[in-house]
């Protein structure tokens, strides 16, 4: 090899050959001192291999370094524990509904593995972390995210996977990941903002002709896979309810402002009998167009059994031929229930009063499922103006509610407390009829906030089967109603011959206006009439004896001596002028609330809620 | 009353229901009666004992954590939540901490053993690997194919958390 410019000096390199590559294995040995000339230039013509790269040595130190701190004193199984854990606390962030803008992102703990070799080493090791696939909106296109679900759907082996979406849209690649490897994920949680995904379904044909009774089969997916999903929960998705990922390993669905047709309903909830392991369904049908049953041929499905059922919520408008598919339902006695109805257009409809049949078909549901049931309700009727919202829960002492109880054990329990919950402002006569079907006689606890309850009559209705109820909590804002209340607790009526609540130990009132400042008010007497009934009902041998005044409006210590022959104690807090005069008692809550957790709230109070009401289920 | 002597040969006399909190003591005395024989805990020094007996004196009282069933998924085991009182006890040196979580897996405390990990969670809770390194002064020891398959990752990473 010459270089221009530089004829004086020449280097010749020979190319080894495949003899010599082999001979340079043994040519490590030092050159003895007696080689001849010939033997040393054959020797430096095949050199020795070279050393390993520093950077190798150093790596070798690296790992070597590590291995002495005190973090690897920890065996890989303890190090896999930590970052299971790790995983958790990063996605659990994104999961939950109470942080919208998580500080970390689903994937930061993807860092394990890029700490260090061993690390790296000990998290693909670890299959059972890379099982959680959760995703939420991102500017990057979602070709990218699908080759990353790729990734960790091939690093969980055959680990049963979790599915968590959060997005606007999902992208077709993602689609097929989750088809092609159905069989593998045991929970999938999908909710989208704004777009629609066509979750994937075996036709979009209706199925008319399919009785009620009977459910398709299940198409085939692909390579034969059978879905194993034991968690669905699918959230503004356009989902068809004959979906072949309905299958018969479900333990939880919960299904929430998808598209769906009500025809659909009856045979969805048909299906649900195939899922012997149900024990949680959520349904919210709202904003559905198409309301009313498409029913030509007069069939309804035959009595639905879900035997196994614990929990079970469901929040829609109050459209009746929905109901009346619901009240074809049997679920058991200790199962929690939490309904919830919407009457956005039509607030009256609900009331049988105004011509509604709701209240009749939920009547009937109630009437079936409701018999001697020990386990926490809870019904809410949400309008334009009209709220009404009952529950009932079981609570043990020094514990917070609530508890799954069957009878047996609140027969053996004496201290257990039944506590129910009243609050309502137009729609109390409809929730009066539903309540007929709890066992009222097992409460001991009663918190009621209402609003507009001016008829002594609907107090007898709530309260004339409490006959074992120790205590009452009165949250309300117009002196009126407080006083019906208690005119209801000392007269007697043709439907409850004997005095409310006899067995009543301490009344409390929440925000009550004690002195009302307006004119009106004043000219009616109501803080007057307040004590003379509660005077009426001591002279009838049933005084009451505690009387507490919580928050309570323009009370003064003036005042409370004039309560002193209403009750054996009193008690109060020294508030005096806590409460302003609200204007509506509940809102609705928006779209952007819409979430799983919808079932649980239902109604959002505006000021001091008191919170044994909102926390009930 | 239990007796146990550490890998330091110092003595700790403890009450029953503080000892037998710790899985491999109750299955050295049988669940029997007193134990007149000190119980050798050769894994665990005198300076770590004393804070394993610290937390089960604390936690004498707890209800037994219930059985997970067998085949429960992970992600679907309970874990004892931490009090103020556990965050407290378990702010503590990093060294010191790994000794608590090895001593926790060698007795079989597992209500301590998740404390521990949980902590060291915590502490790596939003650190990016470097952090994570300087925080464990760690070197990464990477081979130029894992540092290019880190790059993806990180690239992969990077676009999901965007």
């Amino acid at each position: 090899m010459c270089w221009q410019g530089e004829t004086n000096f020449q280097v010749s390199i020979s190319t080894p050959s495949v003899d010599s590559d082999l001979k340079s294995t043994s040519s490590q040995r030092p050159i003895p001192s007696d080689c001849s000339d010939h033997q040393v230039s054959i020797q430096l013509e095949n050199p020795p291999p070279i050393d390993p790269p520093p950077v190798d040595r150093a790596w070798e130190l690296h790992r070597q370094r590590n291995a002495l701190l005190p973090s690897s004193r920890l065996p890989p199984e303890l190090w896999g524990e930590i970052m299971y854990l790790y995983r958790d606390m990063c996605s659990d962030l994104v999961d939950s509904k109470t942080l919208s803008r998580p500080s970390l992102s689903p994937f930061s703990w993807i860092a394990v593995a890029q700490v260090c070799h061993q690390w790296r080493q000990m998290a693909l090791d670890l299959p059972v972390l890379w099982t959680r696939i959760i995703h939420r909106k991102t500017n990057k296109s979602r070709e990218t995210n699908a080759v990353m679900f790729a990734e960790m759907l091939t690093r969980s082996r055959d680990c049963p996977m979790t599915f968590v979406y959060r997005d606007t849209s999902v992208g077709v690649p993602t689609i097929g990941l989750i088809v092609q490897h159905i069989h593998r994920f045991r929970r999938i949680s999908i909710e989208l903002r704004e777009a629609m995904w066509p979750f994937p379904s075996p036709t979009e044909s209706e199925p008319s002709s399919i009785p009620f009774d009977t459910c398709p089969p299940p198409p085939i997916l692909p390579d034969g896979n059978i879905p194993k999903i034991q968690e669905l929960e699918i959230h503004r998705v356009a989902f068809m309810l004959y979906s072949p990922f309905l299958c018969r390993t479900m333990t939880k669905i919960s299904l929430a402002k998808c598209r769906m047709k009500t025809l659909d309903c009856a045979v969805f909830l048909s299906s649900l009998q195939e899922m012997p392991g149900l024990l949680s369904l959520a349904l919210e049908f709202i904003e559905i167009t198409d309301l009313e049953l498409h029913n030509p041929s007069g069939q309804m499905p035959k009595v639905i059994q879900l035997r196994n059922l614990q929990s079970f919520r469901i929040a829609m408008d109050g459209d009746t031929s929905m109901i009346a598919v619901l009240a074809r339902l049997r679920v058991p006695h200790n199962a929690r229930m939490s309904f919830r109805f919407e009457s956005r257009l039509e607030a009256y409809s609900l009331t049988p009063s105004r011509g509604g049949e709701c209240i009749r078909a939920l009547d009937d549901f109630l009437a079936s499922n409701l018999i001697g049931k020990m386990a926490p309700f809870r019904i809410a009727f949400l309008g334009n103006h009209d709220s009404g919202v009952v529950a009932l829960w079981h609570s043990e002492p020094d514990s917070k509610w609530p508890h799954y109880l069957s009878p047996d054990r609140v027969d053996r329990d004496p201290d257990l407390v039944v506590s129910m919950s009243i609050s309502t402002s137009q729609v109390t006569g409809s929730l009066q009829i539903l309540c007929n079907h709890l066992p009222l006689s097992e409460v001991r606890s009663v918190y009621v906030s209402a609003h507009s309850v001016s008829r002594s009559s609907l107090w007898h209705g709530f309260f004339r089967r409490m006959k074992e109820a120790r205590s009452v909590h009165l949250s309300m804002y117009r002196t009126i109603d407080v006083v019906y209340f208690l005119r209801a607790l000392t007269k007697r009526s043709p439907m409850c011959p004997s005095l409310l609540l006899p067995q009543l130990e301490r009344l409390v009132l929440i925000y009550v206006p004690i002195v009302p400042t307006s004119p009106y008010l004043m000219e009616r007497e109501y803080p007057n009439q307040m004590r003379t009934w509660l005077r009426i009902r001591a002279t009838r041998g049933l005084k009451v004896p505690t009387l507490e005044f919580r928050s309570v409006f323009n009370l003064s210590e003036s005042n409370i001596e004039e309560f002193r022959d209403c009750a054996e104690e009193i008690i109060w807090d020294g508030t005096t002028n806590e409460s302003p005069y609200p204007r509506n008692y509940f809102e609705s809550p928006g779209d952007d609330d819409i979430t799983p957790d919808i079932f649980l709230g239902g109604v959002r109070y505006i000021h001091n809620p008191p919170d044994v009401v909102g926390n009930v289920l | 009353m239990v007796t146990v002597v550490v890998s330091d040969g110092v003595t700790f006399t403890m009450e029953q229901d503080v000892a037998f909190q710790c899985g491999l003591i109750a299955d050295f005395a049988g669940g029997g009666g007193d134990q007149e024989e000190p119980i050798p805990i050769q894994a665990v020094n005198s300076t770590v004992m004393r804070k394993v007996i610290e937390y089960c004196e604390h936690h004498r009282n707890d209800p037994p954590q219930p059985e997970v069933p067998e085949g429960t998924p992970l992600e679907r085991k309970d874990r004892r939540g931490r009090d103020a009182w556990d965050k407290q006890f378990i702010q503590v040196e990093q060294e010191l901490l790994f000794e608590i979580i090895l001593a926790a897996n060698y007795l079989n405390i597992k209500p301590l053993l998740d404390l521990g990990c949980s902590q060291v969670a915590e502490m790596m809770k939003g650190k990016t690997p470097a952090e994570i390194q300087q925080m464990f002064n760690i070197v990464n020891g990477f081979t130029a194919d894992e540092e290019a398959q880190n790059g993806e990752g990180e690239e992969k990473a990077r676009n999901l958390n965007s």
